[in-house]
């Protein structure tokens, strides 16, 4: 067989990403899954983006990556959330039509030039010193290659649980990938196991929608892509029901057959995410709990049952939910259920996602202890660029907490331990102000094109929004005012007068004043014609100055500490002052630099103080002694 | 975020604590000139490198003196430190030392971390690499001493307000959070009006912990307290009862102590400072007019002061001169009135001549220790109000965590204004996050994943 420079295993949304971008960077890349015909099959929830999920996807397309696309060309439902908050936080979710969405990803991949689409299932791998050396498909055969970036999702020892019946399975109807967790811990690799679940699908025709209340989507939708000029496809609009009192009767008769209630189920699950039983044994004094019914596309009669997963037995899911008004003759097409699998702690991987045990072995997705499409996607486009950065000798890319929520995510799988399956939240990113959804572009597409994943066009376009951006914000702090301009509208807006020109800039940070409406006041010869986009971007950032400069002189510190680099050669046996647990948790992350090594779980102050001083000690003797081993 | 050293200034008190006539405060840092001569009589310069002033240390507002001092600038890099760095010797008592770090820490210095001024000595090159061992014990050393110091301090009633704040700043933080990241849940939202209420209670009673600082300095390093009366009134004998051992010289000639004399005594377990001073009275010998003058000069840096009269007689004119004295300082000191010699009788009239000042009055007995708990009772009630009695177990001690509880303190305050401005949760939780984190100083770090588990283990979370 032909040697691969990459080969991906696994055809999800970590998968697609790794694959695409390792191809478009000029590698020749194999991308093996057990099935070509489920390669970008959304296997739980119909939906991409969401609170801080929907920043990922921006930043994957600002990056280059394809999921934004993907979803732009078949979503059936698009809302941006969080319009009540500040921009910051606004964060665009769209519902796809699952066939649609899949085709899709697979006319992407297939069309892919240096990317070769192969069925099977790797359940090993060649080492040879140290270094990737090819992949071994479960019928024996190898497939030799220089990096393998491993996306395995719930495959790994998939076991599907129902009620008390569980058998050995990655996804519905799918069957398990066996070995390739042996063969990894085999090589040093330490594994452990997470629990996800997901809802029953019941048929559009045995919905009685008078009995629910329908949500419609945004209008016009907004796209995810910054290619995308707009959505095409026809919306659909998403129904909301409730549980009751009788729901919660029926479901707690089968708590006795229940596998996470009777401890057969003994992995960890998302305390964002529990099923239905998991909320009314938690929260018994709750009425009701809110139920969301998503098609799943046109041609698709399915609905996806939003906040009912279970692994309740098949009888017990029936008769619940036809209690739920609207749902009282539901049709299940298809049975919630629960699955337990195999993940390898993250805090064994660079932030290049890298393996430290292996070289050039990269994992990317569930197999790292995460869930959601996006998370997924967000690691494979970093695994798949690092590993062609590699390949092509060229620098890694990290992406630091400041920058972006992927760097966020990247940072916190390494240096904290994971205890569940790990969800992206607005509230991980502590420079939240600074990374917008709808500045993605601005933070990373710079990066995506030095790369080579952004093309020209894109890139001209937010070069050009930049410059307008710019020039805008020249404007707001070099114009003033006159108050004959200002006062008439200042009535309407119950803002008070002003009796001498102001600056505009000091005008706008008035909460009840729109720039918009300001730039309307000044004449139209000096008004450049600002988008909607640009305006919104130069108001927030003038507003929330204050707020903005603060957040920047914490991200400057952060720099600082993260530049601080703690070399290679330290040995943290040989500091007698540290302190056992910190010493434990240094050895088994082993941080690049202070400041990662201050956010690791379980490192305390003072040890990091006792790590200076060796790292300035050992600064000192390297240099005198050789001058090519600093780090 | 956690700590890591930086080019700010830090402070210290660097003789070991404990009895001694002399301790010394270094200050190190960059900003250590422009941070200490505000608060000097005599300006350190570069001219001053090495040399010992004597000089006068002082409050930053309002500028009192706290202490007479010596000052010793080191410029860097030839210092301890190898920055810029200055030793201040103040006398050894714990009132004072707190003091002067306070005042530095107000002016812009930070209390410095366990082993920290040994760290910045070795990171700018002033130690030999093969001590970097013994730098790192130091570090580690301190860190366990200082950690044993802060379990004892963080047991009892001051912890639990202290986790009472961060529960209260944690579940609100945990409210805007829900809006923030599951608001497409229908989970029930926070209203400003609310939030604004919230806020302003744990304001209150952070307000409440620091009022409590002042009290918890007083019982933590004592109070000082002056003893005023005409000659042979019994100021001694009464400082002998108090100390309850003969500390001062009692004799029947007025006018012995000419001086003043001190005494360390504890009075229900507060420690105290006395100061016996000369007769005040009209007088036209020399040495006992610098007495008198001294005893006034004590005054201002007392927190209490007893005046003694005679319980058997009217006042006199030599009293009448100490009812002036009450009168102009009364704004300053607190006062107990004292009537001794109820042995002798006690007449009517002397109480009666008194009540105009409005003051607590005791009659006692110097000679038979009558009424001498009543005083007890009376001066720790004048030194502390009805709400600081009862609060006894709570208090603020350490400098550090009464700069923590500061700026807590304005954190919520710039959360409370977000709010009066109706910005949006994100904005509001940027403050209030803050909050968090400063409190985090005494209580440690409160993580995101803190944030979260507050969420999950309160919120019925996920669709």
């Amino acid at each position: 067989m032909d040697r691969f420079d990459v080969v991906v295993a696994g055809g999800g949304h970590a998968g697609i990403e790794a694959a695409l971008s390792a191809a478009r960077l000029g590698l020749k890349t194999a991308l093996v899954t057990l099935k070509i015909e489920t390669i970008g099959k959304m296997s739980c929830n119909p939906a991409i983006g969401g609170l801080a999920k929907g920043h990922l996807v921006r930043e994957i397309d600002a990056l280059g990556g394809e999921m934004a696309k993907i979803i732009d060309a078949t979503g059936i439902h698009f809302k941006m959330l969080n319009l009540s908050k500040g921009p910051a936080v606004w964060s665009p979710r769209a519902q796809a039509d699952r066939i649609a969405y899949m085709k899709e990803a697979q006319r992407r991949v297939l069309g892919q030039e240096n990317l070769q689409v192969i069925a099977g299932s790797v359940s090993g791998l060649l080492v040879k010193s140290g270094k990737v050396a090819g992949a071994t498909l479960q019928e024996g055969s190898i497939l030799p290659c220089r990096a393998l970036v491993l996306t395995c999702g719930t495959f790994l020892n998939g076991r599907i649980h129902m009620g008390l019946t569980n058998f050995e399975s990655g996804r519905a109807g799918e069957q398990a990938v066996k070995g390739l967790t042996e063969a990894l811990t085999d090589l040093g690799f330490v594994s452990g196991r997470l629990k996800t679940g997901t809802p029953p699908r019941v048929h559009i025709n045995s919905i009685d929608f008078s009995r629910v209340e329908e949500q419609v989507p945004d209008h016009p939708p907004v796209p995810f892509s910054f290619e995308t000029g707009k959505i095409e496809r026809r919306q659909l609009s998403c129904y909301i029901t409730h549980t009751n009192q009788g729901t919660h009767d029926l479901l707690r008769t089968g708590l006795d057959r229940s596998p996470m209630f009777t401890g057969v189920i003994k992995a960890v699950g998302p305390r964002y995410c529990p099923s239905i039983e998991d909320k009314i044994v938690r929260f018994a004094d709750k009425e009701r709990h809110q139920i969301f019914l998503e098609p799943e596309g046109f041609d698709n009669p399915e609905v996806y049952v939003n906040g009912f997963a279970t692994s309740l037995p098949a009888d017990v899911q029936e008769k619940a939910i036809r209690t739920v008004p609207g749902l009282e003759n539901a049709h299940l097409i298809r049975l919630g259920y629960a699955v337990e699998y195999d993940f390898l702690p993250s805090y064994q991987l660079h932030p290049t996602l890298e393996t430290r045990l292996v070289e050039n072995l990269y994992f990317a997705g569930q197999i790292n202890g995460t869930s959601g499409y996006e998370e997924a996607a967000a690691q494979g486009i970093m695994a798949g660029i690092n590993a062609a950065q590699k390949l092509r000798e060229r620098p890694p890319v990290i992406l630091d907490r400041s920058e972006a929520y992927i760097g966020v995510l990247i940072d916190d799988l390494i240096n904290k331990t994971i205890l569940e399956p790990y969800r992206m939240f607005t509230s991980r990113a502590e420079f939240r102000l600074l990374l917008r959804h709808d500045n993605a572009d601005l933070r990373l597409m710079e990066i995506g094109h030095e790369i080579g994943l952004v093309g020209e066009r894109v890139y001209e376009k937010m070069l050009r929004r930049k410059a307008e951006i710019e020039a805008l914000a020249r404007k707001v702090h070099t114009t003033s005012i006159s108050p004959e301009a200002f006062n008439p509208y200042a009535e309407n807006a119950g803002s008070a007068p002003i009796e001498i020109p102001t600056p505009m800039l000091q005008l706008v940070r008035r909460p009840e004043i729109s720039l918009g409406e300001l730039l309307a006041l000044i004449p139209a010869e000096s008004n450049g014609d600002y988008s909607p986009a640009t305006v919104a971007e130069v108001e927030f950032a003038s507003k929330y100055e204050g707020f903005l400069k603060r957040q920047q002189d914490l991200v400057d510190k952060f720099k600082r500490m993260e530049n601080t680099a703690i070399p290679e050669w330290i040995d943290y046996d040989a500091i007698p002052s540290l302190s056992t647990e910190s010493r434990g948790m240094l050895k088994k992350v082993r941080p690049r630099s202070l400041g990662q090594a201050a956010r690791i779980s379980g490192v305390r102050n003072s040890d990091l103080t006792i790590l200076m001083v060796y790292i300035e000690k050992g600064r000192y003797r390297q240099a005198t002694v050789s001058r090519e081993t600093v780090a | 975020m956690k700590f890591l050293p930086e080019n700010d200034t830090i402070v210290a008190l660097s003789s070991p604590l404990g009895k001694g006539a002399i301790a010394v405060v270094r200050a190190s840092g960059r900003q250590c000139l422009t941070i200490l001569n505000p608060l000097l009589k005599k300006k350190l310069a570069p001219a001053d490198a090495r040399r010992a002033l004597f000089n006068e240390f002082y409050s930053s507002s309002p500028a009192q003196i706290i202490d007479q001092v010596v000052t010793t600038y080191f410029r860097e890099p030839a210092s301890y430190t190898g920055e810029d760095l200055v030793e201040i010797s103040c006398h050894c008592n714990p009132l004072i030392i707190n003091r002067i770090i306070e005042t530095l820490v107000q002016s812009g210095a930070r209390v410095a971390e366990p082993g920290e001024f040994t760290f910045r000595a070795f990171m700018n090159g002033k130690m030999d690499l093969s001590q970097a061992e013994a730098v790192a014990e130091i570090i580690n050393a301190r860190t366990r001493q200082s950690l044993a110091q802060s379990i004892r301090h963080l047991e009892g009633k001051f912890s639990e307000r202290i986790h009472e704040i961060k529960n209260d700043i944690l579940t609100y933080l945990s409210l805007l959070e829900i809006n923030l990241d599951f608001s497409d849940e229908g989970i029930e939202v926070l209203p400003l009006d609310l939030l604004r209420e919230r806020i302003a209670q744990t304001i209150q009673r952070v307000e409440l912990l620091l009022h409590s600082y002042d009290y918890g300095r007083l019982l933590q390093e004592g109070i000082k307290l002056v003893i005023l009366g005409k000659p042979n009134v019994g100021k001694s004998s009464l400082l002998n009862v108090l100390v309850e051992r003969e500390r001062a010289i009692v004799s029947e000639i007025p006018g012995t102590t000419r001086d003043y004399i001190e005494a360390s005594l504890e009075i229900d377990g507060l420690a105290v400072q006395a100061v016996d001073t000369a007769g005040i009275r009209q007088t036209g010998d020399a040495v006992e007019a610098i007495g008198v003058e001294r005893a006034l000069a004590l005054l201002p840096s007392a927190d209490l002061a007893l005046c003694l009269f005679e319980s058997h007689r009217p006042p006199g004119p030599d009293d009448g001169v100490l009812v002036d004295i009450v009168r102009e300082h009364r704004e300053d000191v607190k006062f107990v009135l004292v009537l001794n010699k109820a042995d002798l009788g006690v007449d009517p009239g002397a109480e009666k001549a008194l009540e105009p000042l409005a003051l607590p009055l005791v009659n006692i007995s110097a000679r038979t220790r009558q009424g001498v708990d009543e005083l007890k009772k009376a001066i720790k009630k004048q030194l502390f109000d009805e709400e600081s009695l009862e609060s006894e177990e709570i208090v603020v001690t350490g400098a550090r965590h009464k700069a923590a509880l500061e700026r807590t303190r304005e954190a919520l305050l710039n959360a409370l204004g977000a709010v009066e401005q109706r910005s949006t949760e994100e904005i509001i939780a940027v403050d209030v996050r803050l909050a968090l984190d400063r409190l985090g100083e005494i209580t440690g770090e409160t993580t995101s994943e803190d944030v979260l588990n507050h969420i999950f283990a309160n919120f019925c979370i996920g669709k």
